[in-house]
């Protein structure tokens, strides 16, 4: 008699914890759904628009009806008869969308007891949000097949081919009384790639950065970039984009390349964060040595890796989707863009006339060079906690 | 005892059969959770030329099979693991499908409580941009860097510095500080001399006065960087002896250093598509280059770009003397112009202090044009 009633309560036990264990994996699939939905709402806020009235109105909607499309793709096995609703919440002002989602996890021993379904419930709220690239993250890593490795400007002292800042011409570093402004005694102040705050790094004539992004660049509706050149000369820059060329073989620095990078000019791409009132500020092409005609572009601006001007050498679209690194370098000439600052007809307000000047000197000055303030990948979107309401 | 034998072989089959549920269910949940990773992975996976199949089966598949056998659930080839994905508009939907065979197949001989197998499915959703073939066919890093120069790439940097207009290059050694004034680095087309387009005049002041301090007319050659000394209109000029180069030439002076283009030569100084040389020097248009170092610490003391243009354009002022001011953003220096004078100081002058100075100007002993061309001001 004992062991009857000892078996039945063993069985009704096991019996809970498996009806449990179901609802669990149901709650978790719902999850993940409702994660996946968010995210990809979020996808369509765009950092170099700022949209009011309808048109925001209409990408919210977009962003919503995303969502609800992304979780209907979930509604797939475990997910396929359990009653699910949806209510996705999109915030173009602040870039945000709220998803909270529910369904009845149907029970299988608990129907006994007359226990048909357990409702479950769920949320995510994703973010698409602007990410400054800095000279070192403390917790931004690279996942790998090989190892995890850090994000930041790649540099090697002993070897300049992976980052170098110039020094100006006439440049005296035995007494260093003529110094770049980017350097401290002989290290590049590198920590003046943060964010946007006047204090750039100025690369030198022809320097260059070499930076392993903290996040991928995978290329989203509109620009995926954004470079703050400071000042208010519009000096020139290149822009490449990089993969590793052996994923499993990452490349770490010149002295470890791994299967080295491959590398594309994207500077075709640039939209200038300044209105011209002439179309003046938009990409070059100039003819280099080493590299053949490349494109260069004045000023800051937004890059787009989908572009369809970013060709390969046979012409075709190159369909760059994502990238790892971004080469900037500069473009060794002392000219840049300035605002048309005379003239009776000149606009009072933007767009203001822009024109190309020779800046004679500047490669000898503190600041030589394209002055890099901020480096920006736009777009970012992750998971925040949610709110109850946006 | 008798009864516990008895129910323990019905005990023993109900455990097992539990047991294959709840491990089932386990290796359910690492599909799921297996697929989320490694699609999430993808990013990672991706070089040059790959295209969706390879993704598929390279990436994912593979790393999925890794995933659950580091997990102990089985993925042999009975349990027919297969991953394909769907492109759905910007969506690239990865299906990953996986049949779960129960090792304890004991109840089956009396009853089929347990099924012979379980099909479990996962579902994941990555941008479809992820699976395009990216074409990255342009330099690889060899051919970006030019391993024969140490810090220009993309082309020559012999050809480009030796184009570039600023003399401050220096192979020698100073001995002093650099303290304390601002020099005029004029460019000068003289023909027929030797001292052609890569002369510059050199004119300075000592930031306290306006003054013309030479005593002598100096140049600068770019090709030797010595300085030299001429005659008024730079028509023969000859050599300072015992001067290595030109910055030693003025120890402790050198606070600020201006680089200054006349248009006197045929330089385009401006590019502008719609308007000659002539038309844009006749329009009051003016470039300067500056450098600024503050005395001692030899940084900069602010952005060689932050000097607004309109600052020297004297001609959308009203007539001399009225002034105007022009902060850096820094707040170090500040730039003063009074009519066709332009003066960099660091700020620590007050305005008081400047009209003192400037009501006290010796009257120039040349021309306007010289006046004009000097501080860098064209009206």
């Amino acid at each position: 008699m004992y062991m009857i009633f000892l078996f039945s309560v063993i069985l009704a036990f096991c019996a809970m914890a498996i009806d449990a264990t179901i609802i669990y994996n149901t709650r978790m699939k719902l999850q993940d759904a409702t994660e996946r939905a968010a995210l990809a709402g979020a996808e369509l806020f765009n950092d170099k628009f700022y949209p009011t009235g309808t048109l925001a109105a209409t990408i919210e909607s977009a962003a919503e009806e995303k969502a609800e499309e992304i979780f209907g793709h979930f509604l797939f096995g475990d997910l396929k008869s359990v009653n699910t609703t949806i209510i996705a919440d999109a915030k173009y002002s602040n870039k945000k969308i709220l998803v909270k989602t529910s369904a009845y996890s149907p029970t299988f021993f608990l129907s006994f007891l007359g226990v048909q379904s357990v409702k479950i419930n769920a949320k995510a709220c994703a973010v698409s949000e602007k990410m400054d690239v800095k000279s070192n993250f403390d917790s931004a890593m690279w996942t790998t097949p090989k190892a995890l490795y850090r994000s930041g400007i790649i540099y090697s002292e002993d070897n300049s081919t992976d980052t170098s800042i110039s020094k100006p011409l006439g440049q005296i570093s035995s007494i260093q009384n003529f110094y770049s402004a980017s350097y401290e005694t002989n290290t590049p102040i590198f920590r003046l790639i943060d964010d946007i705050d006047n204090h750039p790094l100025s690369l030198g004539p022809g320097g260059y950065l070499l930076i392993r992004l903290p996040a991928p660049i995978v290329d989203k509706p509109g620009p995926d970039l954004f470079i703050k050149e400071a000042g208010k000369a519009l000096e020139g820059y290149f822009v490449f984009a990089g993969i590793d060329i052996d994923p499993f073989n990452p490349y770490l620095n010149n002295a470890t390349q791994g299967g080295g990078v491959a590398w594309k000019n994207i500077t075709c791409s640039a939209i200038s964060e300044y209105e011209d009132l002439n179309n003046n500020l938009v990409p070059y092409s100039v003819s280099t040595t080493h590299s053949g005609t490349q494109e260069k572009f004045y000023g800051s601006a937004y890059f787009d890796l989908g572009d369809s001007c970013i060709k390969t050498s046979a012409g075709n679209n190159a369909n760059l989707s994502m990238a790892k690194y971004i080469k900037i370098v500069d473009d060794n000439s002392e000219s840049a863009f300035v605002k048309r600052s005379l003239g009776s007809s000149l606009p009072s307000s933007p767009p203001y006339s822009y024109y190309k000047a020779m800046l004679f000197g500047e490669a000898s000055t503190a600041t030589a060079g394209a002055d890099i303030d901020a480096i920006q990948i736009l777009n970012f979107v992750r998971l925040i906690p949610p709110p109850e309401h946006l | 005892m008798v009864e516990f034998l008895l129910v323990m072989p019905f005990i023993i089959i109900l455990f097992g059969i539990l047991t294959e549920y709840v491990y089932a269910l386990t290796i359910n949940m690492n599909l799921n959770q297996g697929l989320k990773s490694v699609t999430s992975l993808i990013y990672g996976q991706i070089n040059p030329g790959v295209d969706k199949e390879q993704v598929r089966d390279n990436f994912v598949k593979y790393w999925l099979r890794n995933y659950l056998r580091s997990r102990y659930a089985p993925a042999n080839s009975e349990n027919e693991l297969n991953v394909d994905y769907r492109i759905v508009g910007e969506d690239a939907v990865f299906i990953a499908s996986y049949k779960y065979i129960p090792s304890f197949t004991l109840p089956n001989i009396y009853f089929h409580f347990l099924p012979n197998s379980m099909r479990f499915s996962a579902i994941s959703v990555i941008p479809s941009v992820l699976l395009k073939e990216n074409i990255y066919d342009g330099s690889t890093t060899e051919n970006i860097y030019d391993g024969s120069t140490t810090n220009i790439v993309l082309w020559g940097a012999p050809v480009q510095e030796a184009n570039k207009h600023g003399v401050m290059e220096l192979t020698g050694n100073t001995t002093g500080a650099i303290v304390d004034s601002i020099i005029f680095l004029i460019p000068k087309a003289i023909a027929g001399v030797p001292l052609t387009d890569k002369t510059y005049e050199v004119k300075k002041w000592n930031g306290e006065n306006y003054r013309y301090l030479s005593t002598s007319n100096l140049a600068v050659n770019l090709t030797d960087k010595k300085p030299y000394s001429c005659n008024s209109d730079f028509s023969s000029c000859s050599e300072i002896s015992g001067i290595p180069n030109f910055i030693s030439y003025f120890p402790n002076t050198v606070t600020n250093i201006f680089f200054y283009d006349d248009y006197s030569d045929a330089l385009p100084w401006v590019e502008h598509p719609n308007a000659s040389i002539s038309s844009i020097l006749n329009s009051g248009n003016l470039k300067n280059a500056l450098a600024l170092v503050e005395n001692n610490t030899y940084k900069s003391v602010g952005n060689y770009d932050d000097l607004d243009i309109l600052g020297y354009n004297t001609s959308l002022l009203p007539s001399p003397p009225v002034n105007n001011h022009i902060f850096s953003d820094s707040g170090k220096y500040v730039v003063e112009t009074y009519g066709s004078l332009v003066i960099v100081h660091n700020g620590n002058q007050t305005k008081a202090e400047l009209n003192s100075i400037l009501n006290n100007l010796p009257v120039p002993s040349y021309s306007a044009t010289d006046f004009s061309s000097e501080f860098g001001v064209l009206e």
